[in-house]
């Protein structure tokens, strides 16, 4: 299965799209494996491989407890992630593999992520990784969201100095990553070392359920009041750089807000909650640009977070985002959730991926899936700009997202996008126009099955089509199949349902690893 | 990028029993091969290769392959990304192995 979008960008396809995946046995137990190839386009999330990789974990979510069942699947992720020619398809392979790793681990089969390639587990990866688990680690191995070359594209070599190498490892490498929570097992770089660390781990892990989410928040939330404030040196013999201060944190550009143009103005949130919940709200702005509220709908009380003013998300307002949507779990009233998003991307500074960004914003993603999964209508409105990482954590975690007028969803931007596949812009723009795959915006990212509805003003009031979709019950996870419908997205849906369908056919124990 | 494909004829059939190899990653100078058995003594290689312009390069290198190892019988896929002659050379000779190797 080849990826019919390299052609477009005159690239050579590999047989397997940089993704093998399997059955296999260790020490006698059946086992799911899935193996990217980081030489490949960079070991990338894209719509094939992505496919491949979402087909075997619904698989092994469908086969526990039956014949075919393994007792757990093993990520050996090798990835910059997502692959930004087929942008698009990636990003939503990687929102798909969350929630896909995430059902696995609620039907009780562990997922283990092994990072000791050299890419490392980047972007996307990085998401994917907090939601295992178990993340085994070498010291070679690297965790991250924004790299170092993309944090130093975007604020400057004082910031991150992609070149120096050894900053680079002591804030995403292996160690870094083991000493503070960021990964479970620290093994030497060998297979035989990972393979022991595998096969002795596996059935010691936490479930996927509320009192694990709980520790985690109470964990992330420790760590950043432990290290919140930390100092970097930057390299032996040099002064020490000095964290700056939070507000100059919150002020800093980043890549998204510098080169994503808001299409249209957002609305204003007060502006927007009023036409969303005309029966009356008490949803006020929270610390660091969130909202967090109730409002009723057809007399019926929904709960209502947010994001405003196209902010980076910050380990400080994932952590406060999700332990919102924890309470509101715990409360056990199964109130629907809402989430207005206007966020940028994930905030690019060195001090946040040394903190675990990754795992802040796989935490979000999980709470949100958590409460889907325990009975929370979640529907999220976009009515501002997401993009990458911050998308993912936040709008895709949903079960629902509707795109509302002002809407700007992305991965990246077009011009970021010139510049790492080497195209003129005015080539790229044009190939834009022939498919959906890639370009930023609300249609491209409809047709591919992220965005299920598209409101705008012109069409009438919002409160009555909200409550509506409200009262429309959640499916499973078919933006897949609506990707394919809309024909954004063609393959994904067809690759994912053949490989389940083979592997719950397959016999247990054919070849070993 | 460029597509094309080599036809020839081998003196003898390539020996052994294994019906298809794949090897190789699709890297930066490097390039990722499939083989299958398709009987007879013709040899097919489909070239994908990112560099434009070198396919006199790659006959020169499939025909030097071809009367070393006489592969007939022997349909070859190949995506490229810039590998060097020496390169295509010893990933041809190394596919060649593993498919004379008992299956």
């Amino acid at each position: 299965m080849i990826s019919p979008h390299l052609a477009l960008f005159d690239l050579p396809p590999a047989f397997d799209d940089g993704m093998i995946i399997g059955r296999g046995t260790l020490n006698g137990q059946p086992v799911a494996i899935a193996a990217q190839e980081g030489q490949f386009m960079g070991g990338t999330f894209a719509e094939v491989s992505g496919a491949k990789l979402v087909g075997l974990l619904r698989a092994a979510a469908t086969a526990a407890g039956t014949a075919q069942a393994v007792s757990t699947v093993f990520l050996l992720l090798d990835t910059g992630g997502v692959r930004l020619q087929e942008a698009n398809a990636g990003e939503m392979a990687v929102s798909e593999t969350v929630r896909a790793v995430l059902e696995a681990r609620s039907a009780g089969v562990p997922v283990i992520a092994l990072i000791g390639g050299r890419a490392g587990a980047f972007g996307g990866g990085g998401i994917v990784t907090a939601c295992c688990s178990h993340v085994i680690i070498s010291e070679q191995g690297r965790i991250s969201i924004s790299g170092p070359e993309v944090i130093e594209t975007n604020k400057g070599a004082e910031e991150f100095d992609s070149r120096d190498r050894a900053l680079v490892w002591r804030v995403t490498g292996g160690r870094s990553r083991a000493l503070l929570g960021g990964a479970d097992s620290y093994v030497k770089g060998d297979v035989a070392s990972f393979r022991q660390a595998a096969a002795i781990t596996r059935n010691t892990l936490p479930d996927f359920s509320l009192a694990t989410l709980d520790a985690e928040q109470k964990r992330l939330e420790d760590r950043l009041n432990a290290y919140g404030d930390c100092v970097i040196r930057p390299r032996y013999g040099r002064a020490p750089v000095l964290m700056l201060p939070r507000a100059y944190l919150n002020s800093v550009t980043t890549l998204s807000s510098l080169c994503l143009p808001r299409r249209d103005t957002p609305m204003a949130p007060a502006e927007l909650l009023a036409a969303l919940f005309p029966e009356g709200h008490n949803v006020t702005p929270g610390a660091e640009n969130t909202l967090l509220g109730t409002a009723t709908v057809k007399n019926e009380t929904v709960a209502v977070l947010g994001i405003t003013d196209a902010t980076p998300l910050s380990p400080e307002i994932a952590i406060t985002l999700a332990g919102s949507v924890l309470d509101i779990i715990r409360a056990g009233q199964k109130t629907p959730i809402i989430l207005l998003i206007d966020t940028a991307s994930q905030r690019m500074t060195r001090r946040d991926e040394m903190l675990g960004l990754n795992e802040y914003l796989g935490h979000l993603a999980k709470v949100i899936t958590l409460a889907g999964a325990r009975g929370h209508r979640t529907v999220a409105l976009l009515y501002g700009t997401a993009a990458a990482g911050a998308f993912i954590a936040t709008a895709l975690a949903t079960q629902t997202l509707i795109a509302l007028d002002g809407a700007h969803p992305s991965v990246m931007d077009l011009p970021s996008i010139a510049r790492v596949t080497k195209l003129p812009l005015d080539v790229l723009t044009e190939k834009a126009a022939s498919t959906p795959i890639f370009a930023p915006g609300v249609a491209p990212l409809a047709a591919t099955g992220a965005v299920a509805e598209v409101w705008t003003a012109a069409d009438g009031p919002l409160a009555p089509r909200l409550a509506t979709v409200l009262a429309t019950p959640a499916t499973k996870d078919t933006r897949d199949a609506l990707g394919a419908e809309r024909g954004g997205r063609k393959q994904a849906h067809d690759i994912a349902s053949r490989v389940e369908a083979a592997f719950l056919e397959a016999t247990a124990g054919e070849g070993t690893i | 990028m460029e597509k094309f494909t080599i036809s020839t004829r081998a003196q003898r059939p390539l020996p052994g029993t294994t019906k298809q190899a794949i090897l190789g990653v699709v890297a930066s100078g490097n390039l990722e091969l499939l083989f299958e058995r398709i009987g007879g003594d013709a040899v097919e290689i489909d070239v994908l290769t990112a560099s434009t312009g070198y396919r006199a390069v790659w006959e020169a290198v499939i025909h030097d392959f071809v009367e070393r190892t006489s592969p007939g019988g022997v349909r070859i896929t190949i995506h490229d990304n810039g590998a060097r002659p020496d390169t295509v050379m010893l990933r041809l000779m190394q596919g060649t192995k593993m498919l004379e190797m008992p299956s």
